[in-house]
């Protein structure tokens, strides 16, 4: 944890803890695993095979079949202590033609786990060897094993893999066109950022890699260019589609909020060949946004907020809410380290006259400490805050992973999440998030004692 | 008459009366798509469970941030979980420095009165003295005790990796701490395999109730709410009572040695009217208060069967199906079949467990039809049986319920409620959100 402004975070007293010598952590970052299993599933036609043991596969299935509220399934080797001592190929061998026969996806990608990688199975040769029986499927296989890092590294290994066995040079180039890099949700978010760029003249190739087809993702080079969703899970992605294919790419702030949209769609236009009157087009959803917002800025004006976030999103999210609804921002915390963003929130915070307690790489715990401090009304971030929220009499408004779209089990009680599933990305999707968040301040949808 | 089966007549159901097929995991072809999960995930909650006790995870951040996620929309309760962080470098060069670290931050942090150190794959396999750094750790610290139990996801004995294993793992850690008795506390009993934390609306609060109406003093609940003086204090008890065999019956064995501690042992969860009747009378028996049990049973059951009776003849026929644990998979058939009329059609046990198979065998041989068994299928297999045998309602876990949702199966969750399903006054609740699971269709 790094504390980077503010009043600074609160130590134990009673604690002999050096925090520059701090190992604990109650971390707010998923796994490598899960990043890998969120990209390939969304991807129309693939399939991830978890090659590890149960719990690597329970996990990611279970929480993403709860919190969108929907059916997924993952197929799994089952690894246990005999496979450990003597190697799991053949079982692998057999869970491919399994699911080949089963679901016949056009993608198979073999997702490792930490036991998979600690025996060092061959799985190459796996892919090799069952490759002839199984025509018409693509099968990578992506190295993910927790101790390697955490979900981004997992998108980020996904999109790797995606480039490295899918994609071709291409024969042709399709001008005025973009792909959308980092995108793993999906859902009404990418249908709004569709639909502005579709309102400007700008065609999306491709995504990586939410609601696109395998024969999209392989298309991926004949775009004009990339833009990323995020730098963190985009950027290292079109860096390499820049060396590989010539693409040109911009990677910046997730676009939450109006001015990081306007910004964000700025800059697909110029990637774009800047088409007629997109400037236009742009202005008037700002200016109609910026209308529609009215209601939630009155409801939300110097109401002190929180925001938690890893650091592209969490940032555009301080200036909507500090700027653009005239909230009282308390405290930004960014579950990751990011240098660049990190630069940019101290020039936001000065530019912007804001005052937040600043935690980076933060812990839960951490949080925790500093939600005491900072005694706020409402706090933007996921389900994972819930409970240190809702002790402290604070609203939370979950915009990241995890968001329930389903039921939401708290204190023994259930209620029901958000399952509108509406965007909070572009335009529309900045008035939806200050509508909810005037909504969830006036009557949470778990009531505060 | 000699039986194949574990159980003599006079326990449980008796022998079966003809035979009854079970769908076994382990099929020739490789099963893929089967839902359970890892040991760690028992071994985070058993501890989690405990009045001020940390789960330590000794492993990546990532089993650690999901199964936090997963155990407070799970248990719909605030869980603590923390970890050591293990990255690359630690686990080529090791990471026994970190750790020791790590226990001492947890102390120093939150005081709790105990630790659980739980490892993860990667800490298994890379051959780390965890159990040195504990022991050493152990004779700094005060007031804490720090238990290690290696959890790594492959692990799970003969039954191959599920997280009925991690259970018996954690209770075993906690007996070296348990003190020989000076005396034993009469008519007192220790209620084993029970892992959710305290909260309202408990199932663990409406299944000690009866027993506390017939005169049973409650010494501890391994582990829900236990506290460290409560586990040193379990020998002090007469009786261990299972509350779920499959998580608990080892360990009952293991203190039957070592303190001379005689359990009951009913085979499945306290769930429906009849079941809870025939769990209490085993605690009255082995505890000789038979006739103090009479009097609170029939009171409770005149009681409950007065609510559920209208249901009763509301839903008798309905074909059901069943998705949950071994023993709670027999629990929850038996008291659909006995106390509703409904025929638990088809039965999943969600893991395999030898000892409640034979007793389901006892119980579906005494049915007037033959249920479709199946210990760990797969979603295929489950979706063709809910077609195949017309399924009207199911019960079960999260997963199940989107399979139901997708065939437009009514559904009562099973795992996820707002006030309990076990008990007496519990099995008039799951009657009556069975009935009004129907009711919407």
């Amino acid at each position: 944890m790094t504390c980077l402004g503010g009043l600074g975070v609160p130590r134990l007293s009673e604690a002999m803890i050096d925090e520059t010598e701090s190992v604990l952590q109650e971390p707010m970052r998923s796994s490598a695993t899960v990043g890998a299993v969120s990209a390939i599933y969304k991807i129309q036609g693939a399939f991830p095979l978890i090659h590890g043991p149960v719990g690597c596969k329970f996990l990611p299935e279970f929480t993403i079949s709860w919190y969108t509220d929907d059916l997924i399934h993952i197929a799994c080797t089952y690894m246990n202590d005999f496979d450990i001592i003597y190697g799991a190929t053949e079982k692998l061998k057999k869970a491919i033609l399994r699911t080949y026969k089963d679901r016949g996806p056009k993608l198979l990608a073999i997702i490792g786990t930490d036991a998979s990688s600690m025996i060092g199975d061959n799985v190459d040769l796996v892919i090799q060897e069952t490759q002839p029986q199984t025509p018409g499927m693509d099968t990578i296989f992506l190295d993910t094993a927790g101790f390697r890092g955490e979900y981004n590294d997992g998108v980020n290994e996904t999109m790797r893999g995606l480039i490295k066995h899918l994609m071709k040079d291409p024969q042709e180039r399709i001008s005025g066109t973009l792909n959308i890099v980092g995108d793993v949700a999906g859902g009404e978010d990418q249908v709004e950022i569709r639909r502005l760029l579709g309102r400007m003249g700008v065609g999306v190739n491709a995504v990586l890699t939410a609601d696109s087809t395998t024969e999209q993702i392989k298309g991926a080079p004949r775009a004009g260019a990339n833009i990323c969703l995020t730098r963190e899970l985009g950027q290292e992605c079109a860096q390499i589609m820049q060396e590989r294919f010539g693409l040109p790419y911009w990677a910046g702030m997730t676009p939450y909020g109006l001015e990081a949209t306007k910004e964000w769609l700025a800059q697909a236009a110029v990637l774009a060949g800047e088409p007629a009157n997109w400037g236009g087009v742009v202005q008037a959803e700002y200016d109609q946004a910026w209308k529609d917002l009215s209601e939630a800025r009155t409801a939300l004006k110097g109401k002190r907020v929180g925001v938690v976030g890893s650091s592209d999103m969490a940032l555009p999210l301080t200036r909507f809410l500090g700027l653009e609804l005239g909230m009282d921002v308390g405290m930004v915390c960014f579950t990751n380290r990011n240098e660049a963003a990190e630069q940019e929130l101290m020039d936001l915070v000065r530019e912007g006259n804001l005052n937040p307690e600043v935690l980076v790489q933060a812990n839960l715990f951490e949080v925790e400490e500093l939600l005491e401090l900072t005694q706020l009304d409402l706090l933007v971030g996921s389900e994972g805050e819930r409970y240190l929220a809702h002790e402290r009499g604070v609203t939370v408004v979950p915009v990241f992973y995890p968001r329930m779209m389903g039921k939401i089990y708290f204190q023994h009680k259930i209620y029901q999440g958000d399952s509108s599933k509406e965007a909070y990305l572009g335009f529309r999707g900045a008035v939806n998030l200050g509508a909810r968040m005037a909504k969830e301040y006036a009557n949470p949808t778990i009531p505060l004692k | 008459m000699s039986c194949s089966c574990n159980m003599s007549a006079e326990e449980g159901l008796g022998c079966p009366r003809r035979e009854i097929q079970i769908q076994m995991p382990g099929a020739e072809e490789a099963k893929v798509f089967v839902h359970k999960t890892c040991v760690l995930h028992s071994t985070i909650l058993a501890v989690s469970a405990m009045q001020n006790a940390v789960p330590l995870i000794h492993g990546p951040i990532s089993c650690t941030y999901h199964y936090k996620v997963f155990l407070e929309m799970f248990l719909g309760h605030k869980s603590r979980i923390v970890c050591s962080g293990l990255t690359e470098s630690d686990v080529i060069f090791g990471a026994a420095e970190k750790l020791r670290k790590a226990i001492i931050e947890t102390y120093e942090r939150f005081r709790p009165e105990l630790i659980g150190v739980l490892t993860t794959c990667a800490a298994d396999l890379s051959g780390e003295d965890v159990k040195g750094v504990v022991d050493e750790v152990n004779k700094e610290l005060t007031g804490c005790e720090v238990i290690y139990v290696a959890s790594g996801g492959f692990r799970g004995g003969s039954a191959g990796p599920n997280q009925g294993y991690g259970y018996h793992l954690v209770y075993n850690a906690l007996v070296p701490l348990m003190e020989v008795p000076k005396m034993k506390v009469r008519r007192s009993v220790n209620v084993l395999g029970h892992v959710h934390p305290p909260g309202p609306n408990q199932d663990i609060d409406e299944i000690i109730r009866p027993l506390k109406r017939m005169g049973v003093k409650i010494n501890c609940v391994l582990t829900s709410g236990a506290r460290v003086s409560d586990i040193r204090r379990v020998p002090e008890a007469e009786l261990n009572v299972l509350r779920c065999e499959n998580n608990a019956r080892r360990t009952a064995e293991i203190l039957k040695e070592k303190f001379g501690m005689p359990y009951t042992n009913l085979g499945m969860s306290p769930v429906g009217v009849k079941t809870n009747s025939e769990w209490l009378m085993e605690v009255a028996r082995a505890l000789d208060m038979e006739q103090e049990a009479r009097r609170v049973i029939q009171w409770e059951e005149d009681h409950a069967r007065r609510k559920i009776q209208p249901i009763r003849e509301a839903v008798q026929g309905k074909r059901a199906a069943v998705f949950l644990s071994p023993g709670k998979s027999i629990a929850v058939s038996k008291f659909l079949y006995e106390d509703l009329g409904i025929k638990p059609e088809v039965v999943c046990m969600l893991h395999y467990n030898e000892w409640a198979i034979d007793t389901m065998k006892r119980f579906a041989s005494g049915m007037d039809f033959n249920p479709k068994i199946m210990v760990e299928p797969e979603y295929t297999e489950v979706i063709s049986a809910l077609e195949e045998h017309g399924i009207e309602l199911a019960l079960g876990g999260t997963t199940e319920k989107q399979i139901c949702k997708r065939l437009g199966i009514p559904y009562v969750h099973e795992m996820v409620y707002e006030e309990p399903h076990q008990g007496y006054l519990g099995a008039v609740k799951l009657a009556e959100e069975i009935y009004e699971a129907l009711k919407a269709g």
